[in-house]
């Protein structure tokens, strides 16, 4: 018994050097709180320099991890896995936080809370490290919690009607997604008696289980995690998220937790898949699924006035396009989905960056506003339209090679399974890209081509948005030249395949 | 030194060009147009070295050793995870087949800088758009690696999105809008393809780098190539080895295709009750198909010609079908043979079809814009036709029509803007009797609509016959063609006639009047400008008219390698020994 609990605290205890991220992030959400506390001068900026300190050390150590770490490491009494995928989607979380931030420099809608929007911020990059190395499915549980309780709260911070009633509808399904999912895995322990669902004996257990148990349950799960990213059909709550939440919130919510949500549910496919042997079809669950998603998301953005919404609507129909990556599931397939990931985060959080600063500095909220807007700009209309040409998945912008990289995936894995679902996917994929341009083109549209009321001088344009706009518009345009040395990068992730 | 890099040359050079205007503060708004006249003259005199250094012996086509001019930098390369490396490379030259298409290219498009010169509103935007628009056009006549034909063949649609939709007629907006969806709809079929041939064919000499065969690219001889391609037919070469390329000249040899891949011809793979193959063929067809245009997905065009101003209408026609005319010679006729062969039938029907309704559209129209474009659409459908024969004449006679309606088009759409610029109106209805108001430009117009309709001494002529020479006689060689379609295309000659000197009868003769919103002081005869436009395509038509060995000598040679590649095509299901 005794040498049982030393063993646990010896293993906790030579864990910890391996859990720095994640402890630094834990460290800097008690700091931010605490120093939230005291009413001193210029809080506002110290909350948000710390949290970009924060974040910043969080990427650097995820950066190390990546470096020095070449082992798979069993860690906190196998509740967690740290292996290279995870590391890299560490990596990807702590960017897309990063950038948040950075964005939301300027951003004044929350007054004097800023010290809770930080710390719940750091909160869901948090939960979203938790989930990227979870290996047992309390861990995810855990993870998705985390992310899921901090979401609620910052869907609430405009501090409006609109976004405590969203705040409340976000609420009210993610916790019966979560009771669904925790139902499911409930019975999954019943199949297996573990919940460790990384190792061999719980897919031997579950191999052994009856099929229409095991459907339900394994349904039950994914319809959690697919909640997450925002899914058809359980993407309902993200329009009137989308809609009511402050848009670095609005961006945040776009990558952090949606990719999160990606993390978690590659591995939990390499599981459930039972390496072929599952009753279910997932291939073509998934592709009917990133079907509706595709189309939901673009024929609603289609019809939306406001650029936001719009731009959270074509989201939904990313998830779609990401989910093509869980539909062919190969080992390309999954490094196709992280290049499109990657892409997908500074081409998201470009297009939020542009449309808050021009909400913020120009009072341009519907796409109508745009008119005109390059004579006032010329620069930021380029910018705008290179950011718009990737979205669509046009050349010369990585968007493209994203494009390209998961749709080859895919056609490959119809030409190894013959599974006429992945070519109607391809097939409805590719036409949606065109449905796309429609509304991506909207804004160049009013932008250049209509007379507007924009003939005023130019804003200042040094501001920290600008140069993390430019930096991302020249980072699409560099990695479409040369894909190279990010695709090395994720090809020296392996998955056990 | 000039050699190695001419071609880059021409394409960078108005890239180039287009930051420095782009970038040049708004003082300088009088030095735009001078910069892309600058530019595209330049582009003419390196064209005239590539003519006059141009080895007429030298086939290309499928041949990668014999391809001139050519330059090539690694440009893409990773792991595709299970399934080998990738490879794209920076990979241009020409042969045959396109060094006209660059020598066009260069000519229309300084014509159009010409043609432009009034242009004054948003110059800046203008000039810069134009030479992207330019440098695109150049790149996909000369790339050699799919993907790089992709990049330039996609990267034409934004700048032409701009210039039809910022400096065109009212109904531009939808025009403009029409043009994207429609072009991007063809190149989203193009890129299925792509992404199928090159999942399926590996670059042998990459491939025998990667298994040691060879020290570099460089040292890879024919042996070791036919060692490589005997061991991938032997499944000996492993999956991590094997460098799958966008090289379209790789693209021509059966041997390069990986066993059991998609598009090897091994094993016929059914997509959707098709083989797998004819599929894709049919996949670029659609696609070129709609950029040429082919009727009935040439509905963009009218629409994009009419609402366009001038120059752009210029370019459009000049040179943007020819882009999907030689991208389906590149791609589809020479990499899916099989298919080519397979549907010529058909692609001789819709060639015959748009050469027919397109003269009945142009009949009916009483937009003078509209029917040049129209006739555009009729005569496109020539080039359709003669392809699909697959003889020598009738391949010649399909590239001089391109060259032909190049340079007879582009003064067409020239034509409609000297009437449209003086009087902003191009009802045919609303003019009578233009030839004693304005007899010069009178008898240009009468000169072009002749050389349009196929008059002896101009170049329309010597491609049309050539092209319903070569459908005829296709029947007796290669049995693809039937007879009656050549007779229903001759038919679309008289039509052309008809429409033509109809237009020529109601617009020109008789006695003056103008009618509607047309103001008759406002119209004047042609001026200095104009002059300098017209002149030289005039000379062009009358010189390819009466010695059409000008263009032939260039493309015989590739010309018969190109039928003899399609006709004899190796992508044959063995039989079982």
């Amino acid at each position: 018994m005794e040498e049982g609990l030393h063993h646990k605290l010896t293993g906790i205890n030579s864990s910890l050097p391996y859990f720095l991220p994640e402890v630094i992030l834990v460290g800097g959400i008690i700091l931010i709180v605490f120093v939230g506390l005291f009413n001193i001068g210029k809080k506002e900026l110290l909350m948000r320099v710390l949290a970009a300190v924060m974040l910043a050390l969080v990427l650097y150590f995820d950066i190390r991890q990546w470096l020095h770490e070449d082992n798979v490491r069993q860690l906190f009494l196998d509740m967690v896995t740290l292996d290279r995928a995870a590391i890299l989607w560490k990596i990807l979380f702590g960017t897309g936080g990063l950038f948040t931030v950075l964005m939301g420099f300027k951003y004044r809608g929350w007054y004097d809370k800023s010290g809770e929007y930080y710390a719940l911020m750091l909160s869901v990059v948090f939960g979203a490290h938790l989930v990227a190395m979870a290996s047992n499915l309390l861990m995810i549980f855990i993870g998705i919690e985390v992310i899921s309780i901090s979401s609620y709260i910052l869907t609430t911070f405009s501090f409006n009607k609109n976004s405590t009633e969203a705040g409340l509808k976000y609420l009210l399904f993610g916790a019966a997604a979560s009771g669904v999912m925790i139902f499911g895995m409930s019975w999954l322990y019943a199949f297996t008696g573990s919940l460790a669902f990384t190792e061999q004996s719980f897919l031997e257990m579950l191999m052994k289980a009856d099929a229409l148990p095991l459907i339900i349950a394994s349904l039950f799960v994914t319809a959690g995690l697919l909640f997450k990213i925002s899914a058809a059909p359980m993407h309902i709550w993200a329009p009137d998220v989308y809609t009511s939440a402050p848009t670095p919130v609005v961006a945040f919510f776009s990558i952090v937790p949606k990719l999160a949500g990606f993390a978690i549910l590659v591995r939990w496919m390499l599981v459930i898949k039972l390496f072929g042997f599952s009753p279910v079809d997932w291939a073509a669950v998934l592709a009917v699924v990133a079907m509706l998603t595709i189309a939901i998301g673009n024929f609603s953005a289609l019809w939306q006035n406001n650029a936001k919404r719009m731009l959270a609507y074509s989201s939904i129909a990313h998830s779609g396009f990401l989910l093509i990556g869980l539909v062919a599931f190969s080992e390309l397939a999954i490094q196709s989905l992280l290049f499109y990931a990657a892409i997908y985060i500074l081409m998201n959080v470009a297009a939020f960056i542009y449309v808050s600063y021009l909400e913020r500095e120009y009072n341009i909220i519907n796409i109508k506003d745009y008119k005109g807007f390059v004579r006032t700009s010329p620069l930021i209309a380029t910018v705008l339209v290179v950011i718009m040409i990737s979205l669509t998945g046009l050349p010369p912008t990585a968007g493209f090679t994203a494009k390209l990289l998961i749709f080859s995936a895919l056609w490959d894995g119809y030409a190894a399974t013959d599974h006429t679902m992945m070519l109607y996917l391809l097939i409805f994929g590719l036409l949606n890209a065109v449905v796309s341009l429609f509304y991506y083109l909207k804004i160049p549209y009013f932008m250049i081509f209509k007379e507007g009321a924009h003939e005023g001088k130019a804003k200042k344009l040094y501001t920290i948005e600008n140069f993390l706009g430019f930096f991302m518009v020249l980072a699409l345009l560099i990695l479409f030249f040369k894909p190279d040395g990010l695709m090395r990068m994720i090809n020296s992730v392996s998955f056990a395949f | 030194m000039l050699n190695d890099y001419l071609l880059s040359t021409l394409i960078f050079l108005p890239l180039t060009a287009a930051v420095i205007i782009a970038l040049l503060p708004q003082p300088a708004k009088q030095f735009y147009k001078y910069i892309a006249l600058f530019v595209c003259f330049v582009q003419l005199i390196l064209a005239g070295v590539i003519y006059f250094g141009f080895n007429h012996n030298l086939q290309g086509v499928r041949e990668i050793e014999s391809f001139q001019y050519t330059e090539f930098t690694p440009w893409i390369n990773f792991e595709l995870a299970s399934l080998g490396k990738l490879s794209a490379n920076y990979f241009v030259g020409v042969d045959g087949l396109s060094v006209t298409m660059v020598l066009l290219s260069v000519v229309v498009l300084l014509i159009g800088v010409v043609s432009s010169w009034n242009i004054t509103e948003k110059a800046k935007g203008y000039f810069s758009l134009y030479l992207v628009l330019n440098a695109a056009i150049i790149g996909c006549f000369v790339a050699l690696d799919f993907l790089l034909f992709y990049l330039f063949f996609e990267f034409m649609l934004l700048p032409m999105y701009f210039l039809i939709g910022l400096w065109g007629g009212p109904r531009r907006d939808y025009a403009s809008i029409k043009f994207f969806l429609y072009t991007l709809l063809g190149s989203v079929l193009i890129l299925i393809v792509m992404i199928m041939l090159y999942l399926s064919v590996v670059d042998p000499a990459a491939t025998a780098v990667e298994l040691n065969l060879a020290s570099n690219i460089e040292n890879v001889s024919p042996d070791i190539v036919q060692q490589v391609q005997d061991m991938l037919l032997a499944r000996q070469v492993p999956v991590e080895n094997l460098v799958h390329t966008f090289n379209m000249v790789y693209m021509t040899d059966p041997g390069n295709y990986i066993p059991n891949s998609v598009m090897d011809v091994q094993v016929v793979r059914e997509l959707l009750g098709q083989p797998a193959r004819l599929l894709a063929f049919l996949l670029l067809f659609i696609g070129f198909a709609i950029k040429i245009p082919v009727v009935p997905v040439h509905t963009w065009l009218p629409d994009a010609h009419v609402e366009a101003p001038t120059p752009i209408s210029v370019v459009l026609a000049g040179v943007l079908l020819k882009v999907g005319a030689y991208g389906l010679i590149r791609t589809g006729y020479l990499i899916i043979p099989d298919g080519a062969i397979h549907y010529a039938w058909w692609i001789g029907l819709f060639g015959v079809i748009s050469i027919i309704y397109g003269a009945m559209c142009a009949l009916a129209s009483r937009d003078l814009k509209k029917l040049i474009a129209y006739s555009s659409v009729s005569h496109m459908g020539f080039v359709l036709l003669g392809l699909a024969s697959l003889t020598s004449e009738g391949v010649s006679g399909a590239i001089y029509q391109m060259v032909s309606h190049g340079i007879i088009s582009a003064a067409l759409f020239l034509i409609a803007g000297v009437v449209y610029d003086r009087s902003h109106n191009r009802i045919i209805e609303n003019y009578s009797g233009l030839a004693s108001k304005m007899p010069k430009y009178s008898i240009f117009v009468i000169i072009f609509f002749f050389a349009s309709m196929g008059l002896p001494g101009f170049s329309g002529f010597i491609a049309e016959v050539f092209v319903l020479l070569g459908s005829f006689s296709s029947s007796v060689v290669n049995g693809l063609i039937p007879r009656w379609m050549t007779i229903l295309a001759a038919t679309g000659l008289i039509l052309s006639a008809s429409y033509y000197l109809w237009t020529i009868q109601r617009m020109f003769f008789g006695q003056f009047f103008t009618k509607g919103p047309v103001e008759a002081n406002s119209l004047t005869d042609i001026n200095r400008r104009e002059y300098l436009m017209f002149i030289p395509l005039f000379v062009l038509a009358l010189l390819l008219g009466i010695f059409p060995g000008l263009i032939l000598d260039l493309i015989n040679q590739s010309v018969s390698l190109f039928v003899e590649t399609v006709n004899n095509h190796e992508f044959k299901i063995p039989h079982n020994n």
